[in-house]
């Protein structure tokens, strides 16, 4: 008898030794089995999402925060500070003692900033009865800081350095370093407020 | 009866009890093979139907796609056979004396002889011995694909595998492997 025969007869009767005793009871139990493990895979899979919407709940919010945490502490650039600061402003001066009575600035002011940094002033009609108009007005800024040259003709060419927080534009300014009276009477009379284009 | 065969007299309606059905359908056409198949590899009954069932376990929880396959006969043989090859290997590392066929309880007409050579055989040999002789003469292309290994490998093991049965049985080798397909 060659090999292959007998390999062929030997493990064909060999593999008579098992005989299946009951197909139904293997296949419930296979049907059960199978069963348990597709359910338990629907409750993994259903666990699995409820911890990622909790997680997408609990955490992008706070993820955000960071994000806008770490946006908000990083230093502006000057162009992004321009970008912020930029726009048309009215002041209303009240008339009272001191520097606003001595140059006649009571009424309402307009201010422009100009992203090229750039300040265009135009001040109430009593002012320009007695003052120029005042022009090459400049401005800069730093993180937290501004800087003007605002009324040269009134102040020798001065430049007045003062704090700026704007929120809600509104823009108010407290003076740091400052020789020149009547800017700083425009500046600090009360907080500039920017015009909706 | 089974319960399965109940819960679908009973009228479980739709695509569910469909696939009930054709599951059990087929698990009444392959099991019996499969634990055969199974059993020429591990030499052990109850391990032999664990893991068939095993195998028909998986492919339960996969019919819907498996069931689209070919030949899903080959899928859940290929599944239990990497399984029994699995066995093997542990069975293997287990002392000797504990590992010997049992005899004296096999049935008649086994041929014990064929039995304890192929049992001496290494895990991936056994598996292609048995596929390529008793389930269905495959070819060695699809020996190898169930094995999970290129056909050069397959045929290697058969190689291998029926020079030790030649002269663990005293038979002589005849001829080279025909791939029959």
């Amino acid at each position: 008898m060659s090999l292959d025969r007998r390999l062929k007869e030997g493990l064909e009767r060999s593999s008579s030794a098992i005989e299946e005793r009951s197909m139904d009871h293997a296949l419930d139990g296979v049907v059960a089995r199978g069963r348990r493990w597709r359910r338990a895979r629907r409750v993994a899979a259903g666990t699995l999402a409820v911890a990622a919407v909790m997680a997408a709940v609990v955490i992008a919010p706070k993820a955000l925060d960071a994000i806008r945490g770490l946006r908000e502490s990083r230093p502006a650039s000057p162009q992004e500070l321009l970008r912020q600061i930029a726009g048309t402003y009215t002041i209303e001066v009240d008339q009272s003692a001191g520097a606003i009575e001595s140059f006649e600035m009571a009424g309402m002011w307009t201010v422009s900033l100009l992203r090229s940094g750039e300040m265009e002033i135009t001040p109430p009609p009593a002012f320009l009865r007695t003052w120029d108009q005042p022009t090459g007005d400049v401005f800069t800024l730093a993180a937290g800081t501004l800087r003007a040259n605002a009324f040269g003709q009134l102040c020798a060419d001065s430049i007045g350095t003062y704090m700026w927080t704007l929120r809600d534009d509104r823009l108010s300014l407290a003076p740091l370093t400052e020789d020149c009276e009547a800017r700083k009477a425009l500046f600090t009379a009360s907080t500039w407020v920017r015009q909706r284009e | 009866m089974s319960s399965i065969t109940m819960r679908l007299r009973e009228g479980t309606t739709g695509a569910v009890a469909e696939r009930d059905a054709e599951f059990a359908w087929f698990f009444r056409t392959e099991y019996e093979a499969v634990v055969r198949t199974m059993y020429l590899i591990v030499h052990d009954r109850e391990q032999a139907r664990d893991i068939a069932q095993d195998a028909f376990v998986q492919l339960f929880t996969r019919w819907r796609r498996i069931s689209q396959y070919e030949r899903p006969e080959a899928w859940v043989r290929r599944v239990g056979i990497r399984m029994a090859v699995r066995a093997v290997r542990r069975e293997r590392l287990r002392p000797r004396l504990e590992r010997e066929l049992d005899v004296a309880s096999l049935p008649k007409p086994v041929d014990v002889d064929v039995l304890q050579a192929v049992r001496r055989l290494p895990a991936a040999q056994r598996a292609a011995v048995v596929l390529f002789y008793f389930f269905e003469d495959r070819p060695v292309s699809e020996v190898a694909q169930i094995l999970s290994c290129p056909e050069v490998t397959a045929k290697v093991y058969l190689h291998r595998a029926r020079k030790r049965l030649a002269a663990l049985l005293g038979e002589r080798e005849t001829e080279e492997i025909e791939d029959v397909s």
